[in-house]
């Protein structure tokens, strides 16, 4: 039976029942009766866990999902031998007229054990009978942010969609979705990144096949500056999609497990070339992944953009490794389209296309393996000079 | 109008329509929506046939690039079929190659299916709901396909032109790969159409399908649209005698002991103590009512524990460990299948007796190694909570002990399935139930005999 997800309603709305500080000291000695159980069978874990449900204070939802948290990602130590002991005692009852203890003791002889150690080993590798494995067990905060969000990943599983207010970090969260196979529409409200994440099959019935994929999307939020996630779940009745729903909200500061740092560069040439801008000069601030631009139903994410710290002048550049007339030609009616004046295109020279004629009015500055900042900078510089844009053609 | 040419792309599960021109109305179409996420015309992958359909009459020419190229399977040796599957097979291509065959357990239903996919050619996608069965059918296929049978399931991830998937992996990759097979068979069908896991068939291209089982649902419900109608059914006494073996059945009524006696009027006094009220104020209300409504207070989630333990005692008392001892004992020289209610009973049979058990906790090389030492006698018996419920092969047991369920009718038919299963020698094969006297089991009992019942009446 699935273990009851921890959370309240209140109206229509679900509010997740969090781990926090307060549930330390249960959380302490759950994981204090799984380290002493190192090496015991998982029925001797069992009984001492329905001992230790009775003397804590947590709420009875939190204690059973913690309970089954560790049960499921506590390693097990796993025996070699019951499968070999099970086939010469089964083959052996089944061939002889003999009765248990005999079998029992035949058997354990062949394979130098005593009857009792057979009989034991037997069922070894069977649910109630393994043994636990040793396991350094994560720090109770730690503990604490990993079931909390596997309590909003749960919530989510019975999600059909996710509306995302972000403020900042929307490139990495809007491509996650995308290479899951999610579909995003984005759109910009008050200065903020409105993403809408749900799936093809979204558009016609209410599905939950999206809702593990919504809920992986989470731990990257925490690396927004802020966020606001909201979205309709399914809950009870197994998450079944005609159940009944409920809105959940989760905000900046949530105490939920982060993944591991987005890559904040594309590429070593893309690090590399930020590096040696802002060694090269002190007039342009270089923003790498700045706000993106609305493009209708989508946003456009340019590479860098770098600003003028004497004017509001600020030019976009973007680094194009390989490439084709198509993809340039595209790049660039999406900058038309959001209204962009001042580009600035690095194209590798060794693509197969170098010797296609670039299109006209577009400042273009070809490479090999490492960007010229000195020409990027002399580009930007007649940028200043001219105060007229690269892209009026 | 006649000359307007639209693309038709997959999409994730959905079909999309590319390039239309202004004077097609796809709106108007059956299935097909706007999607102002990616500003186009978007339909469910099923309805692909009558897209095609459509387009036809409406004098559009679509022109289909939703299936990759080059995807064809090997060659078929064609199997043998009986007469009856011949007739279901044809009956379902007579249906334009969609809808249900319901065959009783152990008349070859795997090969039905497998002769349609000889016959075809097509490149299929096998749905099964068990890892045990994945394999087993992966292994049938092989003896009558000669190219590489995909898996997709129980840690593998390898679509070929004829795969076979579980439900829940085929329900994790749908949409990527709704668009590689052109036919669908769904084996234990009746898992499908509550609306969980439908997306499986939703976001599937396959124009023709096939579903299999021996207990259809008594509502269709949305299969009839996904899969089609019933196309052919025989029941078990269709085929006793010819084709499957016959069978008695020996119903033992035992009695608890005077302490297990108190111990089960104790758990039932305080269950009754909450369900009766519950079910004087709800009459019509079911099961799922109930434990929804006792979930959410101590006393009735006390009331559940107390439910489950009643019936855990009544499955595996002092009485029935006696009679499995006895009748074990009296026909040593029988292939013996006995069921039980759980896991833990089949273990403590297992470990009482010696007899190997085979539940979902014994690994599969394990059980692939146990069931031929089965078959040719090494071993003369096995003891399984539910592995052995649907479709796992097993040709020759001529004898079964049920100790206990609780899954009801359906399973019942699937466990007598077991035994029927036609074998050289098999004169008759015996069934034994073990009943636990004024205990909800002998109300399981009566309906578990109504439900085989029903399934031998002939259509």
């Amino acid at each position: 039976m699935p273990v009851p997800i921890p959370f309240d309603t209140c109206g229509q709305e679900i509010i997740p029942c969090f781990f926090s500080e307060a549930d330390h000291p249960f959380l302490r000695s759950l994981l204090e009766c799984f380290s002493h159980m190192v090496g015991e069978a998982e029925r001797t874990l069992e009984e001492a866990l329905v001992n230790l449900e009775d003397e804590r204070i947590t709420n009875p939802r939190k204690r059973l999902w913690a309970r089954e948290h560790l049960w499921r990602t506590w390693p097990r130590a796993i025996p070699e031998a019951p499968r070999r002991i099970r086939r010469a005692v089964f083959l052996a009852a089944a061939a002889r007229d003999t009765d248990r203890p005999t079998i029992l003791e035949k058997c354990g002889a062949k394979l130098k054990l005593s009857a009792s150690q057979v009989e034991q080993a037997l069922f070894a590798d069977v649910p109630g009978e393994r043994r636990l494995g040793k396991y350094s067990p994560p720090s109770l905060n730690e503990l604490c942010l990993r079931l909390n969000l596997s309590i909003v990943q749960a919530l989510l599983a019975g999600a059909g969609r996710v509306r995302l207010r972000l403020d900042g970090q929307a490139r990495p969260v809007v491509r996650h979705a995308r290479l899951r196979g999610l579909m995003c529409t984005v759109e910009k409200q008050d200065g903020k990144t409105v993403i809408d994440i749900s799936g093809p099959y979204s558009l016609f019935r209410r599905t939950l096949v999206y809702g593990r994929r919504l809920g992986d999307i989470v731990p990257l939020l925490a690396w927004c500056d802020r966020f606001w996630l909201d979205a309709d779940c399914a809950v009870g009745r197994g998450q079944s999609p005609i159940g009944s729903a409920g809105s959940l909200r989760l905000r900046t500061g949530a105490p939920i497990m982060p993944s591991s740092q987005p890559k904040h560069f594309d590429s070593l040439l893309e690090e590399r070339f930020a590096k040696d801008f802002c060694r090269a000069t002190r007039d342009w601030s270089l923003v790498r992944e700045p706000e993106p631009l609305p493009l209708g139903n989508a946003l456009l994410f340019p590479d860098f953009v770098a600003r003028d710290r004497h004017s509001d002048l600020e030019c976009f550049i973007e680094i194009v490794g390989f490439w084709t007339p198509d993809y340039i030609e595209r790049k660039l009616r999406q900058y038309r389209q959001v209204k962009v004046q001042n580009l600035i295109l690095c194209v590798e020279e060794l693509s197969n296309c170098s010797d296609v004629a670039m299109p006209p009015g577009v400042a273009v500055i070809p490479f090999r393996r490492r960007i010229k900042v000195a020409a990027v900078l002399t580009k930007l510089g007649e940028l200043r000079g001219q105060g007229q844009s690269a892209l009026s053609a | 109008m006649a000359f307007a040419r639209v693309r038709l792309i997959y999409d994730r599960g959905t079909l999309i329509l590319d390039e239309v021109p202004a004077e097609v109305r796809p709106l108007e179409w059956p299935g097909i929506a706007w999607d102002f996420r990616s500003s186009n015309y978007r339909s469910p992958a099923f309805r692909h046939r009558d897209l095609l359909r459509h387009a036809d009459v409406c004098g559009v020419r679509l022109s289909d690039e939703s299936r990759p190229a080059g995807r064809h399977p090997d060659a078929w040796i064609a199997p043998d079929l009986r007469p009856y599957q011949e007739a279901a097979l044809s009956a379902w291509e007579m249906a334009g190659q969609r809808g249900l065959i319901v065959l009783p357990t152990g008349s070859g239903k795997t090969r039905t299916a497998i002769a349609a996919m000889a016959k075809l050619g097509l490149t299929t996608l096998c749905l099964v709901p068990t890892r045990a069965l994945l394999h087993q059918w992966h292994d049938e296929i092989q003896k009558y396909y000669r190219g590489a049978i995909g898996r997709l399931g129980d840690g593998q991830f390898d679509p070929q032109p004829i795969t076979v998937s579980t439900f829940e992996s085929a329900y994790r990759h749908i949409d990527r790969l709704g668009n590689l097979f052109d036919l669908l068979i769904i084996d234990e069908v009746h898992h499908f159409g509550s609306g969980i896991r439908d997306e499986v068939l939703e976001m599937s291209l396959a124009d023709a399908r096939l579903g299999l089982t021996a207990t259809p649902p008594a509502n269709i419900g949305v299969l009839d649209q996904m899969i089609g109608e019933e196309v052919f059914r025989l029941t078990v006494q269709d085929l006793t005698g010819k084709f499957l073996a016959h069978f008695d059945t020996v119903t033992l009524r035992l009695d608890l002991t005077l302490d297990e006696r108190r111990r089960y009027q104790t758990l039932i006094s305080q269950f009754r103590e909450v369900f009766q009220p519950f079910r004087l104020r709800n009459p019509d209300a079911r099961w799922e009512d109930f434990v929804r409504f006792a979930s959410k207070s101590s006393k009735g989630r006390q009331a559940l524990k107390a439910h489950r333990s009643a019936r855990e005692l009544s499955s595996w008392t002092e009485a029935k460990r006696a009679a499995v001892s006895d009748i074990l004992l009296r026909h040593r020289g029988a292939r013996i299948l006995v069921f039980t209610a759980d896991n833990a009973t089949a273990y403590a049979i297992a470990k009482d007796h010696l007899i190997m058990p085979l539940t979902c906790d014994i690994g599969r090389s394990e059980r692939q190694d146990v069931l031929p030492l089965f078959r040719d006698g090494s071993l003369r018996a096995l003891v399984s909570a539910r592995v052995l419920n649907e479709g796992i092969d097993v040709p020759d047991a001529d004898l079964a002990i049920i100790v206990g369920g609780t899954l009801g009718e359906r399973e019942h038919v699937q466990r007598i399935g077991r035994l029927l299963r036609p074998a050289p020698e098999k004169d008759r094969a015996l069934i034994y139930e073990l009943v636990t006297r004024e205990t909800n089991e002998t109300f399981q009992s009566q309906r578990r005999r109504a439900a085989l019942h029903a399934s031998t009446n002939p259509l």
